[in-house]
Formats: C-alpha cells, sequence, structure tokens
C-alpha cells in the first residue's frame, strides 16, 4: 500500500481535475462558477477569521516597526484607521461628505457602501475580499475608495462578499486626468515588480502637455461610473520617465490610498 | 484504539487545511511583511503532511488545499491551478518519504526536512511557472524575480521552525 501500485490512478485522476478547471476557467476568462462556489463557502470563513484577528492585527503591525518613531508613525496610522473605522458606520452626513469627495455632477445617482477588508490574495496578485457584496448593493465593476483616494474595483460579489481589484495589480488600468490641465492619460499598477513600494505608472496621451512632480491626478470616469467614476483623487505625480521623441508621456505616480494597511474602504452603488 | 487514532487522523487532516487557508487569507497575506511577499502556510501544510503520512494523503490534502486556495476569494488566478501544482508537490513529497523509508528503514528529521523544503521550493517555483503559462497578467518575470526567493525564504523559514516545534 505504501506508494504501492493504489496513488498512481488516483494522482492521474487528481491532475485531470486540475486540468479541467483550469480550462473551464480559462474559457470562462476567470469567472467559471468555482469562483463563485469558492466565495460562497469561503466568505463567511474569511469573515470570521478577520474578526478574530483583528484584535492583534494592531499589535502585529506595532511590533513589526524597528525604532521608537516608526512605532509612533504606526500608532498615529493606528489612530487614523481607528477613526475610519469609527466612520463605517456611514450616515447621511457622510454621504454627503463622500460625495463631496468625489465631486460628483449628480449625487443624486451614487450612494457609499461602507465595507471592510477582510482577506487578501497571494503575492502576485493585488485583490482584497470585503465583507458586504450584493444584499448591501454592490454588483461587479463598481468603484472602491477610502478617505484618502482611489482603492480599486469590484471585479465579483457574492451575497455577503466582494472581491476588489486594487489600483497596484498589474492588471488594473485606470483612465485619468490631470487635475488642473484636464490633460488625459491611463494609470497602471506596478503589481508585485517594484516589492514593498506601492507606485503607479501614468502613461499621458499628449506629447506636449506639461507634466510634473507634485501634479494631482483623478479619475477620468467612465460609462454610467463604470468601472471607475469620475473624480476620484487617484494620486500625486513622483518622477517623470518620459524618453525624449517618445509620442507619450509616462511617469511614477504615488497614489494616496494606503494599499498595505486598508481598513474601512466605500464601495460606490448607483442607486 | 488504532481504528479511533485513524479516524482522529484522517479528521485532522481537513481541519489543518481549513486552517492554513483561512490564516493564510485573513491574516498572512495581510500582515506587512518585510520584502513584500508571504509564506504559503497552505503549501507548508500538504508538504508536511505529505512526509507524515504518504502520497495518497499528499495528493489528495494537496488537490483540497490548492482548490481552496484557488477557489476562495480573492483569488484572481484561474481555479485548477494551485490544486493542480500543490497535488503534484504532496505525490512528490510522500513518494520521496516512502522511498527514503524503504532504502534506510526510518524516518529522521533531516530527510523529512529536506524533502519537505524541496517540495516547497519546487511548489513555490511551480506556482510561477504556471502562472506564466497561462499568461496571467500579475505574473511576469519582474513580478516572479521579486516574489519567488522571498516566498521560498519564508516557506524554510517556517519550514524549519515548525519541523524543530514538532519533534
Amino acid at each position: 500500500v505504501h506508494g504501492g501500485r493504489g496513488t498512481r490512478p488516483v494522482l492521474i485522476v487528481l491532475l485531470i481535475a486540475a486540468i479541467a478547471l483550469i480550462t473551464l476557467d480559462f474559457r470562462d476568462a476567470g469567472s467559471s462558477p468555482a469562483h463563485s462556489i469558492g466565495a460562497d463557502v469561503f466568505g463567511p470563513v474569511e469573515r470570521t477569521a478577520s474578526a478574530v484577528a483583528s484584535p492583534f492585527e494592531s499589535l502585529f503591525r506595532t511590533a513589526s516597526g524597528k525604532d521608537s518613531s516608526e512605532i509612533a508613525s504606526l500608532q498615529k496610522q493606528n489612530d487614523q484607521l481607528r477613526a475610519q473605522l469609527a466612520q463605517a458606520q456611514v450616515t447621511t452626513q457622510e454621504q454627503a461628505q463622500l460625495s463631496q469627495l468625489l465631486r460628483l455632477t449628480n449625487a443624486s445617482h451614487y450612494r457609499v457602501v461602507a465595507a471592510t477588508v477582510i482577506a487578501a490574495g497571494g503575492a502576485y496578485s493585488d485583490t482584497v475580499t470585503i465583507d458586504a457584496g450584493t444584499r448591501a448593493g454592490i454588483t461587479a465593476n463598481e468603484t472602491v475608495l477610502n478617505g484618502d483616494g482611489l482603492v480599486g474595483t469590484v471585479t465579483a460579489a457574492t451575497g455577503s462578499s466582494a472581491t476588489v481589484l486594487l489600483a497596484t495589480d498589474a492588471a488594473a488600468t485606470i483612465g485619468v486626468r490631470m487635475d488642473g490641465t484636464n490633460e488625459i492619460g491611463a494609470v497602471t499598477g506596478t503589481g508585485s515588480t517594484l516589492g514593498a513600494v506601492q507606485q503607479l505608472k501614468l502613461t499621458l496621451f499628449s506629447a506636449t502637455a506639461v507634466l510634473q512632480p507634485g501634479q494631482t491626478i483623478v479619475t477620468f470616469g467612465s460609462v454610467g461610473g463604470r468601472p471607475y467614476v469620475a473624480g476620484v483623487p487617484v494620486g500625486t505625480v513622483t518622477q517623470v520617465t518620459s524618453q525624449p521623441g517618445a509620442l507619450t508621456q509616462t511617469a511614477v505616480v504615488q497614489p494616496f490610498a494606503d494599499f498595505t494597511g486598508l481598513g474601512v474602504v466605500g464601495v460606490v452603488v448607483s442607486k | 484504539v488504532t481504528a479511533l487514532r485513524r479516524i482522529a487522523q484522517a479528521l485532522a487532516i481537513p481541519v489543518v487545511l481549513l486552517l492554513a487557508v483561512t490564516l493564510q487569507l485573513a491574516v498572512v497575506n495581510r500582515a506587512p511583511l518585510p520584502g513584500a511577499a508571504a509564506p504559503d502556510l497552505v503549501l507548508l501544510a500538504v508538504a508536511a503532511l505529505a512526509v507524515c503520512a504518504g502520497p495518497m494523503t499528499g495528493m489528495l490534502a494537496g488537490f483540497c488545499g490548492g482548490l481552496a486556495l484557488d477557489i476562495a476569494p480573492p483569488a484572481a488566478h484561474l481555479a485548477g491551478e494551485y490544486a493542480l501544482v500543490f497535488c503534484l508537490v504532496g505525490y512528490a513529497c510522500g513518494r520521496a518519504r516512502n522511498a527514503i523509508i524503504y532504502a534506510t528503514g526510518e524516518q529522521t528529521m533531516v530527510t523529512s526536512l529536506t524533502v519537505m523544503t524541496l517540495g516547497v521550493a519546487a511548489g513555490e517555483a511551480g506556482k510561477a511557472a504556471l502562472g506564466m503559462m497561462l499568461s496571467d497578467p500579475d505574473v511576469t518575470s519582474p513580478a516572479i524575480k521579486h516574489v519567488l526567493p522571498v516566498a521560498i525564504v519564508y516557506d524554510l523559514l517556517l519550514c524549519r521552525s515548525r519541523t524543530g516545534s514538532s519533534r
């Protein structure tokens, strides 16, 4: 029995099953029923685990600091996060504030649903799970933001949880415009290629537009506000990387949102 | 007594896997670890189970644990990728363990650790290779260059501490 003949047929069956799953998911472009079943099963588990782990998390974040100043800054961050948590119960006042933040031309079309991050994706993907889903009115392709700026967009939602593709993921491309000059361009995530540094790459479509460090960029907006509503602050230009003679200008953008410490986020849902 | 023990062992395996998957998604992936990569607890659990219980347990645990990581939100890769890789890792670790027992007649901590180390490193490489083959936009060569070494180091550190504490 030990390593004998019985194991090989089982191995072959399992490998065929895995390859069949990959093929099915590949055909459905990563949205096969397997994912929704997984979300239904593991969503509640993640929610419970996140609730159990949350008291330790602040401790963990403080313990990872190297010196007292870092601990102090982390504590400040903790306080900010706690303040954000207090804001989680979105009142009508906060809705108004968030709508103001969005600078929506017609704010009555949207409302913001608050949610908490309960799980995060593996090393290669920048995705998170939030603890609100279709029962809270969230559907796919809705904008996710927090008090600092743009966070990402919803890629899938089940009853009680939703998956968010962060703006820093290599698969995320966001239409943006320069605040002030209204020049348009696109921002893409850099994924895991830069390691701990959370940065975005900006491509400005005009070769002659003014592009300099310190400029703010906001989302350009999509038709019907999906997947991104207009006017959400994304980040500031930190470094211009354009090559002379290139048809487009490129720059490195530092996002406003801190993607490593995401807590409470808001999802912009249409009414 | 042996029957009861066997049932207890069989029940422990899904519990260990579920715990590993939950901890991985809700805690480890969210922790701001230096190097911006994280250990894979599920892969470690699969390698450990295979080394302890042989290829059949190893590959079944690998398939189930991998599949759980594939479909649990917020997974962005294709369902079945990790199931395939972890299943092979579990099978290979179990076979290596059996071959060592057959050749030397005993199982020492050093050989178990070596088998686990190789299995875990191969598993991390397999995840990266399969992601690249399936043209996952997140799994690019600069991303692999950054994530793979850090992930393997974390896995090996945990592998060492886990085996050290259990003996």
